[in-house]
């Protein structure tokens, strides 16, 4: 009883990972390329997201100074 | 008791919460890039600090919440001290329960979808007044706020009151914000535009922050910027002095440092590697004869939210473990079970509380690589606890999201749409093949990643980017998709017609 107990518990994870690992290979993975031109997409949106979050951050310094 | 649900004693309040109205007609792109730029506006502005604190107060705080803070966006000493943890909370609460059917509702009925929403903004309501009441309760306050003595003055109930009414208010408003976005007036969900918005802020904030700030206990004064403070005190002339300051860099805990930067990086590329990865059922039209396709099931099918989930999960763990740890010892419960549960620790130079013991120290994440590596029973645990976390909500989330294997067959038959070589009635079989496997492997990697940061000293903010990151795909798909069909905005027609 308890040996079937533990081998199910062990199964799980083990199932788990091969259709995981199994998933991944299957997957169409992208090329240097394509990878290159997502990161610049991205990496430029985040950095003009960021600048400009940061612009407005910087414009509390002188509220800062009005109220504290 | 038959026919009653836990759902409509939501009802009770509908008429006195404020709610926004849905949009009556659909928005228009360009005021869906107005109503964007603006609430992250508003949401940004949350950062100014609290009235009735001494200034710089974030650095005289002892904080016990700093390894979280970067994920919620709550930034010490300032209008956004809960940042999104209320919110996020609430939504996670009402869609788990809804998922596991702990609730009865039927979300394809107008009516339930209704008090579903407001159910949701009711908890994240009552939640910020809770943490908001334990944070003041448990004395975070008392050593910054302006004309206070704690060892000398009675209570300062006007200040609290103060304080509480200005961190409530505006989580309130930020709750609302976020139904703003929800309801459509924007791109994505509203939590995860914020939050990418705040991880891009802060690590552009993090690397080249100009504003100098005094450190704490010492009287030095350092730029915020990580990489600002390097290129201040880099003198050509004493090379001696300069590996110190890069070490410093590298290290200091108070600001930012050029590791955590470093980490983020490293995380934002491995988020968009996995982003990239998928696999490409082929489909054909049912119509039109020769038309086929390929439709794409993601790794990252779930995106980012079970890794904030998990961290949600954790975090309130943390939140209401140190509350709970000051109740009981200002109640004077014996020692021993206060430090059961967690024992705190200042750490002079940083101003953190430090976890030293207890049941929340192995739950918290590692402030250090040197201490991963000290205390592995807590590493382990703390990692394994977020990667189950994670699997476990990616598992359910495939099915209880609207894009479960069935909705998706649903959809294909409603488009005209079937995969190649297979009947109708196999579909929903061959994508449940495909999807529970690849939300749940897709959590896994990114958990992993998410742990991985987090183990090397990340802080919080490899977690963050990681959320950051995968949630910004999903807001920049919504704007390409909607910037393609309505066919360019009127904004760069215009600036076109400039030239």
């Amino acid at each position: 009883m308890a040996n079937e107990g533990l081998e199910k518990l062990t199964e799980v994870p083990v199932e788990f990972f091969k259709d995981g690992s199994a998933f991944v290979k299957k997957c169409h993975k992208p090329d240097q390329k394509e990878y290159l031109k997502i990161v610049k997409a991205v990496g430029v949106g985040f950095i003009m997201m960021g600048v400009v979050g940061y612009a407005v951050k910087l414009l509390h310094i002188p509220i800062r100074y009005l109220i504290v | 008791m038959g026919g009653f649900r836990l759902l409509d004693l939501v009802q009770f309040f509908l008429p006195v919460l404020p709610e926004i109205e849905s949009p009556v007609e659909k928005i228009a792109f360009d005021e869906k890039v107005v109503y964007t730029v603006g609430g992250a506006f508003i949401f940004l502005l949350g950062q100014l600090p609290l009235y009735g604190l001494v200034s710089n107060a974030q650095f005289a705080i002892v904080d016990p919440l700093y390894n979280i803070r970067s994920i919620f966006a709550m930034e010490k000493g300032t209008l956004l001290e809960l940042g999104l943890l209320p919110v996020i909370t609430a939504a996670f609460i009402w869609q788990v329960a809804a998922g596991l059917r702990l609730i009865n509702a039927n979300l394809g009925l107008r009516y339930d979808r209704e008090l579903f929403q407001t159910g949701q903004k009711l908890t994240a309501f009552a939640l910020a007044v809770v943490y908001a009441a334990g944070l003041i309760y448990s004395g975070y306050y008392d050593n910054v706020i302006r004309g206070y003595d704690p060892l000398k003055d009675s209570t300062p109930i006007g200040s609290y009151v103060l304080l509480f009414t200005q961190i409530v208010s505006w989580s309130w408003l930020v709750t609302l914000m976020v139904e703003i976005f929800d309801k459509g007036y924007s791109f994505g969900s509203g939590v995860l535009s914020f939050l990418t918005l705040q991880v891009a802020t802060n690590t552009v904030a993090d690397l080249i922050g100009i504003e100098v700030f005094k450190v704490f206990n010492s009287n030095k004064s350092e730029s915020y910027g990580a990489l600002m403070n390097l290129v201040r005190n880099f003198s050509l002339f004493s090379p001696k002095k300069n590996a110190a300051t890069i070490w410093h860099a590298f290290t200091r805990i108070q600001l930012p440092n050029l590791n955590q930067f470093y980490i983020s990086l490293l995380t934002i590329g491995g988020v968009i590697l996995l982003q990239n990865y998928r696999i490409e059922i082929p489909i054909r039209s049912t119509k039109v004869r020769g038309m086929s396709n390929v439709f794409p099931i993601r790794l990252l099918y779930t995106g980012g939210l079970p890794v904030l989930f998990a961290f949600t999960v954790l975090a309130n763990v943390q939140v209401f473990g140190y509350f709970s740890t000051v109740v009981l010892s200002k109640l004077g419960a014996p020692q021993l079970l206060v430090s059961l549960l967690g024992k705190f620790e200042l750490n002079p130079t940083s101003n953190n509380l430090n976890l030293k013991t207890g049941i929340l120290f192995y739950l918290s994440n590692s402030t250090s690589l040197l201490q991963t590596l000290l205390s592995p029973i807590k590493t382990v645990v703390y990692a394994f606890s977020i990667v189950v976390l994670s699997v476990w909500f990616a598992n359910k989330w495939s099915y209880i999201s609207g894009s479960s294997p069935k909705d998706i067959a649903k959809q294909f038959k409603d488009q005209g749409i079937s995969i190649s070589g297979k009947r109708d009635i196999s579909i929903a079989k061959e994508l449940a093949r495909v999807i529970p496997v690849a939300s749940v492997s897709g959590a896994f990697l990114l958990a992993g990643l998410a742990v991985a940061g987090e183990l090397l000293g990340g802080l919080g903010k490899g977690v963050a980017t990681v959320v950051g990151v995968s949630s910004a795909f999903g807001v920049l798909e919504e704007f390409m998709l909607e910037y393609q069909q309505s066919g360019g905005s009127q904004f760069t027609s215009a600036l076109s017609g400039l030239q």
